[in-house]
């Protein structure tokens, strides 16, 4: 493993004094690398607050332009860069906060057509895809290579996420067997809402990454920001899965 | 006797409500209280529920008194029951 340099010591020196992490944990996140499935509104806090925490690659995948409704939530997107492509601008922001960063970004959403390759090359996935097809297709590709995928979701003022630990934990289609009817690409969204879930989200991959272990192996953590209500609610392997059954 | 239903997800959007306390016959199951819901509550709501041979959706997560309830057999109710309604939600 790469260690820290002089100037990395000196960024990270706050967090490394967190009980359990420490020097270590913080040389474990430089050399690790994390898929993040969008940047919007939930992507994009996962990918910033993983670049200001020290991970040493982003790949970012997330296709489209820039557009005004975009903007109420998606803060890695900025208002000069209205028309262009959205990954590119959220690369641009996460080396100006991290030079250090090593940032990829693929100019696509996750399909099946890109998934495989996209998950064989990071050591964790955050899942922040508006579509439950996308979801599974990163689920099925993370339960097949062993890879964590930190699952995050939010909707109105309410959010949810959950840690699935392939062989150890329900996989994303034991908690979903089928895709749920009514879902639809557009939903009501506040930047704030959305930001939650990503930082707890982030936190969990943090905590697997650096060896602390993640909290939500298992269980599925909900919020409600109109009524403040925080819950867990633990989560069971289905016997009869078809996508984890067998790992 | 009444029991206290809570709605996540898109559920609360079409209740138009987070919460509510329901008046129920004594011994009412769970099941009817779902039915009686997406009666009132419409098609959407119902249909995010319930499958088309009327079972609970398994993709729902049903809680009472924040314990997760095995759909296929869905528990009768006792008064000051807490029912958390929880659907699906991917939303980025
Ligand atoms: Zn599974």
């Amino acid at each position: 493993m790469n260690p820290l340099n002089a100037e990395e010591k000196a960024t990270y020196e706050w967090q490394m004094w967190t009980r359990g992490f420490g020097e270590a944990g913080q040389v474990k996140l430089k050399n690790a690398t994390a898929l993040v499935s969008r940047t919007g509104g939930l992507g994009g806090p996962v990918a910033q607050e993983l670049a200001a925490a020290g991970i040493g690659k982003l790949i970012l995948a997330h296709g489209g332009k820039v557009k005004h409704s975009d903007l109420n939530r998606q803060i890695l997107m900025t208002h000069d860069w209205l028309g262009k492509p959205r990954v590119e601008c959220a690369a641009r922001r996460l080396r100006e906060l991290n030079p250090r960063l090593e940032v990829e970004a693929v100019p696509a959403n996750i399909s099946e057509d890109n998934v495989t390759d996209l998950v064989d090359r990071a050591h964790i996935v955050f899942d922040c895809a508006p579509l439950f097809e996308g979801r599974f297709a990163m689920n099925r590709a993370c339960v097949a290579q062993k890879k964590p995928l930190i699952d995050c979701a939010m909707f109105g003022l309410e959010g949810q996420v959950t840690t699935i630990l392939p062989g150890e934990t329900p996989c994303l289609q034991c908690i979903y067997p089928e895709i749920p009817p009514g879902w639809k690409r557009e939903f009501p969204v506040f930047g704030a809402v959305s930001c939650a879930a990503a930082c707890f989200g982030v936190m969990e991959g943090i905590k697997w990454l650096s060896g602390m272990g993640p909290s939500l192996a298992g269980r599925m953590l909900y919020y409600d920001m109109r009524t403040m209500r925080v819950r867990t609610v633990p989560l069971r392997r289905r016997p009869d899965c078809p996508i984890c059954s067998a790992a | 006797m009444r029991v206290t239903v809570q709605y996540m997800g898109q559920l609360g959007h079409l209740a138009e409500r987070s919460e509510e306390s329901r008046e129920l016959p004594e011994g009412a199951s769970l099941l009817s209280l779902l039915e009686g819901l997406s009666a009132q509550y419409g098609e959407a709501f119902g249909h995010i529920v319930f499958t088309g041979e009327n079972r609970i959706r398994p993709s729902m997560m049903v809680l009472v008194n924040d314990v997760p309830v095995e759909k296929t057999t869905p528990p009768v109710l006792r008064d000051g029951d807490q029912v958390t309604l929880l659907a699906a939600i991917a939303g980025g």
